[in-house]
């Protein structure tokens, strides 16, 4: 039987103005829209799962109280990923404040407590401990640019640099990544 | 048959495979840059290692992601349950402004006396509301109502 076609994709000012009014299905969809690669972004930058999880919930609730203030409904991923991302950032100082260093406990996923997996498990696997080696900026400016596909303006908006910078960041990161890629695979967890 | 390139602009062009990529040179180098990939295999080749690798970044998805995002989706939309958005604000009109003009208006209306249709009723009242709404303050109105307000609060 050949798959069911996906139903369009609805507008997302049609479905904030919908949000506004009171429908929760409407506010179902964004979530679901978004949620997966607002919390892959989380992932890279807080490492720990289960915080990850934590501040996309916050975000999410956060986002849903101060709707009304979105003005560009376009510019709803990059508003996400503001609050995402400077909650983040308040738990990272928490962290700091209680000695911990942000990645510290960086966490095998599921895919490497599993031997014996595809190669191209195993081959993502070493790419995502090489991109928890990168610098914060440049993990979050690579994330932000190949995986939220924001340009270099909306980048530097976001985080409060310059383009020059962002594509600096982004330029160097990718440049360590494949010259990382490149050594025998040694995890953060093994230094 | 195809030119073979200098070393030299396979060097230049390699230094910035990540601008090339990511579409982030001049129109003129660009077109430039993608004249040589098509001459040069092993540029070609270098060139479609980056795409790969950012083909690969995007799939670094821990295998667990769909699993917790999930779980995140269900639990604020139960929360959201108990809240409701703000409504979108009265643009940049104050809320004191409107409350200000308020006064001003029940200030106007005393001044002429109580009007009919507060208190009378059928026919009187719809008369009577109609000649207040003759009466209303024009906005240049309101806004002496105001400076007058504010002079005598001052």
């Amino acid at each position: 039987m050949p798959p069911a076609p996906e139903p369009p994709r609805l507008d997302e000012s049609d479905l904030i103005a919908r949000v506004l009014a009171g429908e929760r299905e409407a506010f179902h969809v964004l979530l679901q829209r978004h949620s997966a690669p607002l919390l892959a972004t989380l992932r890279g930058a807080l490492s720990n799962r289960e915080d990850a999880r934590e501040v996309l919930q916050e975000t999410w609730l956060r986002a849903y109280a101060n709707l009304a203030r979105l003005r560009e409904p376009a510019q709803l991923r990059a508003w996400l990923l503001s609050i995402a991302l400077n909650l983040a950032r308040a738990r990272h100082r928490r962290a700091g404040e209680r000695g911990l260093e942000p990645g510290d406990a960086l966490e095998p996923s599921v895919e490497a407590e599993h031997e014996g997996h595809l190669e191209r498990g195993e081959e993502l696997e070493t790419l995502r401990a090489r991109m928890a080696e990168l610098s914060a900026r440049q993990r979050e400016v690579v994330d932000l640019r190949v995986n939220h596909e924001l340009s270099h303006a909306e980048i530097a908006e976001l985080l409060g640099i310059s383009e020059e910078a962002s594509r600096a960041n982004y330029y160097q990161g990718l440049k360590h990544l494949k010259l990382a890629l490149q050594r025998p695979t040694r995890t953060r967890t093994e230094a | 048959m195809n030119p073979t390139p200098l070393p030299a602009s396979c060097a230049r062009l390699q230094g910035r495979l990540e601008a090339l990529a990511d579409h982030g040179l001049p129109a003129l180098e660009d077109a430039r840059d993608r004249g040589h990939l098509e001459a040069c295999a092993a540029c070609r080749r270098e060139y479609d290692a980056e795409l790969a690798l950012l083909a690969a970044i995007r799939a670094v998805v821990p295998a667990e992601l769909e699993a917790d995002s999930a779980r995140v989706v269900a639990h604020v939309l139960a929360r959201s349950a108990e809240l409701r958005p703000a409504r979108r604000r009265m643009g940049s009109v104050p809320l004191v402004l409107l409350a200000a003009a308020a006064a001003v208006l029940l200030l106007f209306l005393l001044e002429n006396q109580a009007p009919d249709f507060v208190v009378a009723p059928g026919e009187r009242r719809l008369a009577a509301l109609e000649g207040v709404l003759e009466h209303l303050p024009s906005w240049a109105d309101v806004v002496r109502g105001l400076e007058n307000l504010s002079r005598g609060l001052s």
